[in-house]
C-alpha cells in the first residue's frame, strides 16, 4: 500500500535560539546527498520527472521531507515524498529513508532492493553493517554519519568525494 | 534466540513535534550541518509501550552506572526484583516471591544458555561471574513467560545479552582494588579477520573478602574466580550471522557449613572451601530471508562441577533450539520453535547428601507455538500461544498464554494476560535424601536427626497468573510503568511424614525422621509494581520504583502436613514493600554521579528485619580512553542482615559497607 502524502504551506521559518533537531539536520543532510550523488543515465527520462524519497517506519523525519518536498526541488526534478510499509514488495523510490523498524524488516528491504539504484539512509547506527549505505549517528551533539561504499558501489550510485570526506567513517 | 524485547514492534515513543526549522537548514552546506549542535530529545526509543508484559530492560549505560560489580547487585535495582545477600559469594534472587538460595520459579539466560541448573532448581549466582563490561542490556520478565521460554519461567526470566564482538573492538583493561571486592581484573581484546568477521577474548579475575557473621566476627566466605572466553560473530552481509561463544572458569568458594555428624550425632560447624569448575560453547546461526523471516538454530554445551561439601555434582548440558518467526498475511506474526535438551547427571554422595540414582541422563523435549495478531494496526494486538514439553520426572506439560496490548495513542498503553506455567521438580525433591539436622533437644531416648526424602511422586508446581499493567509515556523523557498481578498457585512443594530410620549398627546411636516432599500448598501471590522514569533534563534523571505484595497460602488434602509453618514461610519470603530510587546525574560531560537507595520490607518469618542502604559512584571520564570509577555500596550500615536461606547446611552472613576505585583503560 502506497500512501502520498504533500504538505503545503507550513511556513514557520526557524528560530535561531533553539537549536535544530536531530531530524531536522538529517533532512538537510539528505537534501544535500542528493546534490552530490549521482544515479545511473537511465534512471531519469527527462530532467522533470520526479524524484521520490521514500519512508518505511514511523520517524520525525516525515514530516520535515514533505515540508521539503513541497518547497524545494532538486535541480529541475521536483520532490515527492512516498510512505511504504516494513513488508511491501516494491519500493520504488530513489532514496529510501528507514525509520525505526524491527532490524529483521531492514535486512529484508535492503534484500528487496538488490540489483536497484536506491539510495539507502537510515538513524539506525549499525544500518551500515547490515548492507546499508548511509547511516546516521549522533556524536557529541552534532549529527555525523558513515558512508558504505561497497553498498554504493554495487547499487552504481556515484557520491561526490564531498561527502566522503566529511563521513565520520567508510565502508570500503 | 529469542529475546524479549526484540519480538514486539518497535515504537518510537517521541512526541513528534515537528520544529520547524527544517527548511532554514536546507541551505547549509555539508560541512556546516556537521558543526551544528543539536537539541538531544532523550532519545529513548520506546520499544515497550506495546509488550504485553511487565519487562524492563536496562541497558549497558545504565549498567555501568551501578556500580555493581557482579550480576546480582546489578539486579537489586530493576524494578521489582528482590535480591538479598546470603553470603559473600551466596545470592536470593527472585521476583512475585519465593524468593531462596534456590528461587526455582526464576529462569536465567546468558546469550540463550539457561544457567538455571537441575539440581535443586535455581541458579548459581557466583558461577555467573561475567565482565559486565561486555553485557549489552539485561532483559528482564517479571511473570510468566512459559509460552516462549519453557518450564520454571514461572515468576520471571532474566535474559543477559553480551556485547556483538564487533562493539568490542581492541583492548580493554579493567581493574578494581576495594574493601570488599578485593581485586578484580578483566583484559579483553577483540580484533576482526574481515570486513564482518568479529572476534573478542577475555580473561577475568576475581577475589572477594569475606563478610561477617552476624555476631559481628569475620567469616570465611571469601571466593576468587578465573574466567576466560571468546565470543566470535561471523556474518556475510545481509543478515545471516553466525556466533560461537565459549567460557572457561574455575574458582573456589568459602562456605561455612552447618551439617550433621553422625558419630556421634551432633550439629557440626566449620569452614570449608569448595571448588567449581565449569565450560560452556554455544553456536547460533541466524538467517534473516527476503520475506523478513527469521530462522534460528542454536546449539549448546555445558558442563558444570561444583562441590558443595555435602554433595559434588556433575552436570553435563547439551541442548539444541531450532525457531521460526514469520509474518502470515499483514496481520499475524507466527514464531514456533521446538527444542531438546539432555542433561548428565553425576553425584558424588555424602552422608548427610544421597541421590538414589547417582548417575543418570534426563532429556527433554519441547515445543511452541505463538500468533501474534495485529486486530487493529498499531491500536490493538493480541498474541496467543502454548509450549508443549516433555519432561522427564512429569511428562507433558501444556503452558499457553494469551495476551492483548492496547495502545490508544502513543502516549500509553493498557495490557492483560492470563497464563500457565509450570515448575518442574528438581533432582533433590525427586531423588534426594538430605539429613539436615540434629535436635539434641529431643524427648526421645535415642538422639533423632531430621532430614527430608525426595518423593518419586513429586510432581510439578502450577501456577495460572493473571496480569494488566499501564504504560504511561506523555513526553520521549517520562514514562509511568505499573502493572498488577494476580498469581494463583497450586500443587506448591510442601512436605509429609517420610519414613522413620533408625541407625543399622547394632548399638542405635539415632533415629531419623525423614519428611517427604508433596505438593500439598496453594494459594494466591498478588501485588502491584511500579516505576517513574523521568529525565529532568540531560543532566539529571530520576528513577523511582516500587512494588507492594502480599501471598495468602493454605495446605489441602489428606497428607499429613509435618511443617505447618511452610505455609507461612511461604508468606513471609514476600516483603509488603520494596523499592529504590535511583539518581543519575551528569556533572557535566566527563563527569557522572549515580546515587541508589533501596529500601526492603521486613521478613518476619525468616527473622529479617527492614533496612534502607544506599549505594553510590561517581564515574570519571579522563579521556577517551580512560574512566575512573569510586564507588560505595551499602553505605548506610557497616553490616546488614538480608536472608536467612531455606536448607540450613551453610550459614548465612552479613553484607558490609563497602567502597572501591576502578580503572577502565581502553586502547
Amino acid at each position: 500500500m502506497l500512501l502520498l502524502l504533500q504538505t503545503t504551506g507550513l511556513h514557520a521559518d526557524a528560530d535561531p535560539r533553539i537549536p535544530p533537531t536531530e531530524h531536522d539536520v538529517q533532512a538537510a543532510y539528505l537534501y544535500n546527498f542528493l546534490r552530490f550523488v549521482r544515479w545511473p543515465e537511465t534512471t531519469f527520462l527527462d530532467s522533470l520527472e520526479p524524484v521520490i524519497i521514500g519512508i518505511v517506519g514511523e520517524s520525525p523525519i516525515a514530516s520535515r521531507l514533505e515540508k521539503l518536498a513541497s518547497e524545494r526541488t532538486l535541480h529541475s526534478h521536483p520532490l515527492i515524498v512516498k510512505h511504504f510499509e516494513k513488508n511491501d514488495n516494491n519500493y520504488k523510490c530513489h532514496v529510501l529513508y528507514i525509520g525505526s523498524i524491527e532490524k529483521r524488516y531492514q535486512i529484508s528491504i535492503l534484500k528487496k532492493l538488490k540489483k536497484t539504484s536506491v539510495l539507502t539512509l537510515s538513524d539506525s547506527n549499525y544500518f551500515c553493517d547490515i548492507g546499508g549505505m548511509i547511516n546516521f549517528m549522533v556524536v557529541e551533539d552534532r549529527v555525523a554519519f558513515r558512508v558504505n561504499l561497497k553498498a554504493l558501489k554495487k547499487a552504481n550510485l556515484d557520491i561526490s568525494a564531498k561527502i566522503l570526506r566529511l563521513a565520520s567513517s567508510i565502508l570500503k | 534466540m529469542k529475546y524479549i524485547i526484540g519480538l514486539f514492534i518497535f515504537v518510537q515513543c517521541s512526541a513528534l513535534c515537528a520544529q520547524d526549522s527544517t527548511l532554514a537548514l536546507m541551505d547549509f552546506s555539508l560541512q556546516e550541518l556537521s558543526e551544528l549542535q543539536i537539541t538531544i530529545a532523550s532519545k529513548k526509543e520506546e520499544k515497550l509501550l506495546q509488550t504485553a508484559a511487565a519487562v524492563y530492560v536496562m541497558t549497558r549505560d545504565e549498567i555501568m552506572r551501578t556500580g555493581a560489580t557482579n550480576i546480582p547487585e546489578v539486579l537489586r535495582y530493576i524494578p521489582g526484583f528482590q535480591v538479598a545477600s546470603i553470603d559473600a559469594n551466596k545470592w536470593a534472587i527472585s521476583t512475585r516471591g519465593f524468593i531462596g538460595r534456590f528461587s526455582n520459579k526464576l529462569l536465567v539466560l546468558i546469550d540463550g544458555r539457561t544457567v538455571y541448573t537441575p539440581i535443586f532448581s535455581g541458579v548459581f549466582w557466583s558461577m555467573q561471574d561475567i565482565v559486565l563490561e561486555d553485557i549489552d542490556r539485561i532483559e528482564v520478565i517479571r511473570g510468566p513467560g512459559a509460552t516462549l521460554w519453557g518450564a520454571n519461567a514461572v515468576n520471571g526470566i532474566i535474559n543477559i545479552v553480551t556485547r556483538h564482538a564487533s562493539e568490542t573492538q581492541g583492548g580493554l583493561i579493567a581493574a578494581y582494588a576495594g574493601s570488599e571486592e578485593k581485586t578484580s581484573a578483566v583484559l579483553r581484546y577483540g580484533g576482526k579477520f574481515s570486513d564482518n568477521n568479529f572476534v573478542r577474548g577475555f580473561a577475568k579475575y576475581s577475589n572477594h573478602d569475606p563478610a561477617v557473621y552476624t555476631d559481628g566476627s569475620r567469616a570465611a566466605d571469601g571466593w576468587d574466580v578465573l574466567h576466560g572466553g571468546i565470543r566470535a560473530d561471523l556474518g556475510k552481509f545481509p543478515g545471516n550471522p553466525i556466533t560461537f561463544q565459549a567460557d572457561i572458569y574455575t574458582g573456589r568458594l568459602g562456605h561455612t557449613m552447618n551439617v550433621v555428624r553422625v558419630d556421634p550425632p551432633r550439629m557440626e560447624v566449620f569452614d570449608y572451601r569448595g571448588n567449581m569448575l565449569g565450560w560452556n560453547a554455544l553456536l547460533r546461526s541466524q538467517t534473516i530471508f527476503k520475506d523478513a523471516s527469521v530462522l534460528t538454530i542454536q546449539s549448546y554445551f555445558d558442563y558444570l562441577y561444583k562441590d558443595e561439601y555435602i554433595v559434588k555434582g556433575r552436570l553435563a548440558t547439551f541442548d539444541v533450539d531450532i525457531d521460526y518467526l514469520f509474518d502470515l498475511g499483514s496481520r499475524h506474526q507466527i514464531h514456533f520453535g521446538s527444542g531438546y535438551r539432555n542433561v548428565h547427571h553425576h553425584y558424588d554422595e555424602s552422608f548427610v547428601m544421597s541421590i538414589s540414582q547417582n548417575v543418570f541422563n534426563q532429556d527433554q523435549i519441547s515445543a511452541f507455538l505463538q500468533d501474534d495478531i495485529q486486530l487493529i494496526k498499531n491500536r490493538l494486538r493480541l498474541t496467543v500461544g502454548s509450549k508443549f514439553e516433555h519432561h522427564y520426572y512429569t511428562g507433558f506439560e501444556f503452558q499457553p498464554n494469551i495476551r492483548a496490548a492496547y495502545t490508544p495513542s502513543e502516549n500509553h498503553s493498557l495490557w492483560m494476560a492470563v497464563s500457565k506455567a509450570v515448575r518442574t521438580p528438581s533432582v533433590a525433591e525427586v531423588e534426594g535424601r538430605h539429613i539436615a539436622y540434629y535436635d539434641s533437644s529431643t524427648f526421645f531416648s535415642t538422639p533423632v536427626l531430621y532430614g527430608f526424602e525426595g518423593n518419586p511422586d513429586f510432581g510439578s508446581e502450577i501456577l495460572y497468573a493473571f496480569e494488566a499493567g499501564y504504560r504511561f509515556c506523555p513526553k520521549s523523557s517520562l514514562l509511568l510503568d505499573i502493572s498488577a498481578f494476580y498469581n494463583s498457585y497450586d500443587h506448591l512443594a510442601s512436605a509429609k511424614l517420610g519414613s522413620i530410620v533408625p541407625d543399622p549398627s547394632p548399638n542405635t546411636q539415632y533415629i531419623i525422621f525423614y519428611t517427604l516432599s508433596d505438593n500439598k500448598i496453594a494459594g494466591s501471590i498478588y501485588g502491584v509494581e511500579w516505576l517513574l522514569d523521568w529525565h529532568l533534563n540531560r543532566h539529571i534523571r530520576l528513577q523511582l520504583s516500587h512494588t507492594m505484595s502480599q501471598a495468602d497460602m493454605h495446605t489441602f488434602g489428606d497428607g499429613t502436613i509435618l511443617y505447618v509453618d511452610q505455609v507461612a514461610n511461604i508468606e513471609g519470603q514476600i516483603p509488603a514493600h520494596f523499592g529504590f530510587i535511583r539518581t543519575i546525574y551528569n556533572l557535566s560531560n566527563s563527569l557522572n554521579l549515580n546515587i541508589g537507595i533501596r529500601f526492603m520490607d521486613d521478613l518476619p518469618e525468616l527473622g529479617i528485619e527492614n533496612y534502607v542502604e544506599m549505594d553510590a559512584n561517581v564515574i570519571w571520564q579522563v579521556n577517551n580512553q580512560m574512566s575512573i570509577n569510586l564507588s560505595a555500596k551499602n553505605l548506610l550500615n557497616s553490616s546488614h542482615l538480608e536472608f536467612i536461606p531455606e536448607l540450613y547446611y551453610t550459614l548465612h552472613t552479613m553484607i558490609q559497607r563497602s567502597v572501591y576505585a576502578k580503572v577502565m583503560w581502553s586502547f
